[in-house]
């Protein structure tokens, strides 16, 4: 029976299940090579250039670096409420309609991306790192890009939104 | 709608990981072991007399000497020298009964 349940979601929900599990593929693809690159020669840095350097950090806190507490405890009770937001972005998702529907898609399987790091490093890896005259800007992943983009596309929704009221 | 969007930049705070380039190159002090209760170790000495110890062999090298030994070589060697030996006990043994009718004849 929720064989059944499975196939008529998925056939409801084809094209948000295939954007969701294309970002986590991409997020984790790009994960997986900066890790074993780091493995492999022992050196974090991938590329390095004026504007971009493609280089591995971990993450162990919050957006910002922040709450990187070395303190198990502190690590797990941020992870513990990193997954209840997820969990109330996933209803938000299933009640919401249209773009705000999409939108809301794209932060939820990056912040997913995200989740699955601290669970199974313990941090997660940061690696793109951008800067202008050697004023650097945080350095971010690939789930961070698309986290960024659902929260822009959300907070335009609702400037939109205000604009036709 | 600045509450909602409030709701949102503070969700994004929790879900993006992002890290500023100077917390992870700074060289903050991080929880670790006391420093003070480590022990120091002493360092590495030679032993008094180490050069008189016998330097080691290495057991997978075989003495190839020892292997081409030609034992009937040897034996033939041995058996001539043996021989020899006998003859010049025997050449001794004749010399003394000699010299000893030699005296009774005299006497």
């Amino acid at each position: 029976m929720p064989y059944k349940y499975f196939i008529f979601f998925f056939k409801k929900n084809y094209k948000f299940v295939v954007t969701f599990f294309l970002i986590i593929l991409l997020d984790r693809i790009t994960k997986i090579v900066f890790i074993r690159h780091q493995q492999i020669t022992g050196n974090t840095e991938l590329y390095s250039s004026s504007f971009l350097n493609l280089d591995l950090i971990w993450n162990k806190g919050i957006a910002f670096g922040l709450f990187s507490y070395s303190s198990p405890n502190a690590y797990n009770l941020i992870t513990m409420i990193i997954f209840f937001v997820i969990l109330g972005l996933f209803f938000l998702f299933i009640k919401s309609h249209k773009s705000e529907k999409f939108f809301l898609l794209i932060v939820f399987s990056g912040a997913v991306g995200n989740l699955v790091d601290r669970l199974l490093y313990k941090a997660v890896p940061d690696f793109i790192d951008l800067s202008i005259n050697n004023i650097h800007w945080f350095i971010f992943n690939v789930a961070d890009i698309f986290i960024t983009l659902g929260i822009t596309g959300l907070i335009l929704m609702e400037f939109s939104k205000k604009k036709n009221d | 709608m600045i509450k909602k969007t409030f709701f949102i930049l503070l969700i994004s705070i929790f879900l993006l990981s992002c890290t500023n380039i100077k917390d992870q190159l700074s060289l903050k002090k991080k929880d670790t072991v006391d420093e003070f209760l480590i022990q120091k170790k002493n360092p590495l000495v030679l032993p008094p007399e180490y050069s008189k110890l016998p330097t080691p062999k290495d057991s997978d090298v075989v003495d190839e000497d020892s292997q081409n030994i030609d034992f009937e070589k040897i034996l033939e060697k041995n058996e001539k020298k043996n021989g020899q030996k006998n003859l010049t006990q025997d050449n001794t043994m004749n010399s003394l009964e000699k010299s000893i009718s030699d005296l009774i004849k005299k006497k």
